[in-house]
């Protein structure tokens, strides 16, 4: 099920009065009543793939269990090499089969050697990447001794697969999430509508934004032959906020929606095109998935603890995991891989002397850069993302395309909208007007939004790009 | 909870009344357009009436000159075709069309793959005629195809103006950019193909599985009006440098014209054509020398074709 589809429309009020009006005054009936209802969510799309997240949740909790009461080390590794590959082993085949099979081939007929490889059609759950990295931190922290196992199944379940946040995260950690499954929860207006008011711009991000983007960039991107430089400078400065949009307005509706259940859960996204550094870029930018990979995957290699090189070495190799996480495709590990030599060499300019330049042009700076780094993520192939760099670059090409003259009107209006409404979180938060100290204003400012929506959003049920991921 | 749902409550009912007033305000909009998309569906839906309709996508609002089949056929003649459509488009117009009068000559302009395409991207575009869903019961079995849940969301009167305020608005300031009035309906194209994409003509074969739903549309579409005793005329416009040898779609048409006894001209594979650069304003489209051209020939070859009932013909 869409956040932005009237299926959910349907599923969300009559979710919430049963859980606030019947389900809440149990403890074990409440997380049930979430387990069931996160169930009905994902089955929605294709419930044959409810058997993995039961598999994968029915794993970790009893390995989890295990975990805690088995003192000795080598069983200990036993048990997390197993679940290790359970998890991995799942994500492996359904995400990365196909890929590394193309890619040995491939490499198999540069060495003049012909080796035919075995693709699979197979069909990627939805969220596999994100619910599979939930249970991971789990058993990975009960693992390290930083959290104790839930004896009870039934919240445990209902935290691999509560359904704001099962298919696009925020990957939450145990440690946050979990617990709230234990607490007894009272209806709070203003969180409620905190959390309506969150999903309301999620969707104003998502269909008004986003979709509305995708129309331009689409237009330009699957036709990469046809281009000038020009239509791709601007096709790709769309995509920045495309990518964006979609993402954290996934991510807003899925905190919103939480909240209207009474759990909160982490911001995934702060405004990451006012970063001022790639750094910081990266602390604003899908949060979640950043600060899982540098607890799981940069600190077990060792951080920054060793040589410069080692730690050079360590990020570097985050950033490309980091970027194969985000797809099977050449491009996204070459994505990351830039990523992480944008983060060494800013480590290394930062030593070699103290540069001022202003706010805005770092802001700037960081947002052109950052906006080449997403031509690669966003083309089918790496050839493709040089050909359009290439175009870019030698600025081939003295004509725009436009196409649609009110896809691409409204595709600006809805930027700035946006920026102006960034802007002010970031700098203004205190002029916000949907949480304005004025009743009117506040309805005022609802009310415009939703009919903003009904009028420009665009409603053709596209999915959020960050579910293939 | 209370204190929720009567904001939520006193919320929809602002939403309610600002959708009705929006709606309404767009509805006089489109009704008053000088001239531009909408004005040009809303005559076809609700005035036209014409002897000669013609039917088409981009193809058809630029290659085929009204005042050239009125001269050459003499009858009234309105080019009701718009660029992007499909086959959904081409059902609403005859729909709309066919509440009002019976046209006496319908020409339908279609491509040499129609019958080879999925319609579902079709149907989005004749979203294009979301405006008038509440007013025309006879579109909207056709409109509420454009997705599950269209005919729920259709009931805000603010959603069937969704995306279309460009185009809507467009017309009050800048006059004739969809074609002009006097026109009737045809939209020239003004200059020459690119020099770069200037090339000797290709043979092309096209040999794609037909698409069931869109050859049960094509069916419905000129059995209707022969049900309904129009003349049903079939045409394939010719396109720069391709010369299509077959496809699936045109094998598809000519069994069918003479099954059901309609006249068809293919001008695909016109060679002469084709190759003539000086005709076309881009690959697909003839420019205004070249609609005349064609307007000229193809009226020529149906009043050729005609029998002599139709419209008081004299050969």
């Amino acid at each position: 099920m869409l956040f932005n589809s009237i299926d959910f429309a349907v599923f969300l009020p009559i979710v919430f009065l049963l859980y606030w009006l019947v389900a809440n005054k149990n403890l074990h009936v409440r997380n049930g009543f979430l387990l069931m209802v996160s169930y009905i969510f994902y089955g929605w799309w294709d419930w044959r793939f409810l058997s993995l997240i039961f598999f994968s949740s029915f794993v970790d909790f009893f390995v989890g269990l295990s975990l805690a009461k088995i003192e000795n080390q080598t069983r200990r590794k036993l048990l997390l090499i197993v679940t290790l590959c359970t998890n991995f082993g799942l994500l492996g085949f359904f995400k990365y089969y196909n890929f590394f099979a193309e890619s040995f081939a491939e490499a198999f007929s540069l060495m003049g050697q012909s080796f035919n490889s075995h693709t699979l059609n197979i069909i990627l759950p939805v969220g596999i990447s994100f619910y599979t990295f939930q249970t991971m931190s789990y058993t990975l922290d009960i693992y390290k001794r930083q959290f104790k196992p839930t004896r009870d199944p039934i919240a445990f379940f209902a935290f691999v697969s509560f359904f704001p946040q099962l298919v696009a995260g925020p990957i939450e950690r145990a440690a946050n999430l979990l617990p709230q499954f234990f607490e007894k929860k009272e209806f709070q207006y203003a969180l409620a509508s905190q959390g309506l008011k969150k999903m309301l711009w999620g969707l104003f991000m998502k269909v008004a934004v986003a979709d509305r983007l995708s129309l331009y960039v689409e237009a330009i991107y699957n036709y990469p032959d046809l281009h000038t430089g020009l239509s791709f400078m601007v096709a790709t400065v769309f995509f920045a906020f495309q990518i964006y949009c979609d993402f954290a307005g996934y991510s807003l509706m899925a905190i919103g929606c939480a909240e209207m259940f009474g759990f909160k859960l982490m911001e995934n996204f702060r405004r990451p095109y006012f970063a001022t550094s790639f750094k910081e870029f990266w602390s604003r930018w899908h949060i979640s998935l950043s600060t899982w990979f540098r607890d799981y995957v940069y600190i077990p290699l060792g951080g920054n603890r060793g040589s410069k090189l080692r730690t050079n070495a360590n990020l570097f190799t985050t950033f490309v995991v980091s970027g194969l996480w985000h797809g099977a495709n050449w491009t996204f590990v070459v994505w990351g891989g830039i990523h992480g030599l944008l983060q060494i060499s800013e480590k290394r300019l930062s030593r070699l002397g103290n540069f001022t330049l202003p706010r805005v042009a770092k802001i700037a700076l960081i947002f052109v850069v950052t906006c080449f780094t997403w031509v690669f993520f966003r083309a089918a192939t790496v050839g493709e993302a040089w050909h359009i760099v290439t175009t870019i670059v030698t600025a081939s090409g003295n004509d725009i395309h436009i196409g649609d003259k009110g896809i691409f009107a409204f595709s600006i209006l809805s930027l700035l909208i946006l920026f102006t409404v960034d802007f002010i979180n970031e700098y203004r938060p205190e002029v916000d007007l949907m949480n304005h100290r004025l009743y009117y204003v506040r309805v005022a400012t609802v009310a415009l939004l939703v009919l903003y929506i009904v009028s420009l959003g665009v409603f053709d049920g596209s999915q959020f790009i960050y579910f293939q991921f | 909870m209370k204190r929720l749902l009567k904001n939520l409550l006193i919320l929809l009912t602002i939403l309610a009344v600002a959708d009705l007033t929006l709606g309404a305000l767009l509805d006089v909009l489109r009704d008053h357009a000088p001239d531009g998309r909408y004005q040009k569906a809303r005559y076809t839906l609700e005035q036209c009436r014409e002897d000669i309709v013609i039917i088409g996508s981009s193809r058809g609002e630029s290659n085929y000159v009204p005042e050239i089949f009125e001269d050459s056929l003499n009858a009234p003649c309105w080019n009701a075709s718009r660029g992007g459509q499909g086959m959904p488009f081409f059902r609403c117009m005859q729909e709309g069309i066919l509440a009002r009068y019976t046209p006496r000559i319908v020409i339908l302009n279609l491509e040499t793959r129609i019958l080879q395409q999925d319609l579902t991207p079709d149907y989005e575009v004749a979203g294009l005629l979301r405006p008038f869903y509440s007013s025309h019961a006879e579109i909207r079995p056709i409109l509420d195809r454009i997705s599950p849940h269209e005919k729920w969301l259709l009931k805000s009167r603010l959603y069937s103006y969704n995306s279309s305020f460009y185009y809507l608005l467009r017309p009050y300031f800048f006059e004739g950019l969809d074609g002009h009035l006097s026109d009737k309906g045809w939209k020239p194209r003004e200059g020459n193909v690119n020099e770069r994409l200037v090339k000797d003509v290709e043979n092309l074969t096209y040999d794609s599985p037909l698409d069931p739903e869109a050859v049960a549309e094509l069916d419905l579409l000129v059995g209707k009006f022969l049900d309904r005793g129009s003349q049903v005329i079939l045409v394939v416009s010719p396109d720069y440098a391709r010369k299509v040898e077959s496809s699936t779609t045109l094998t598809y048409l000519q069994d069918f014209a003479k099954k059901s006894r309609v006249p068809l001209f293919i001008y695909s594979d016109d060679t002469a054509m084709a190759a003539n650069a000086g005709y076309f304003a881009d690959p697909d489209h003839l420019n205004e020398t070249g609609a005349v051209f064609f307007s000229k020939m193809l009226s020529h070859e149906i009043r050729q074709t005609l029998p002599t009932g139709i419209l008081g013909l004299a050969h």
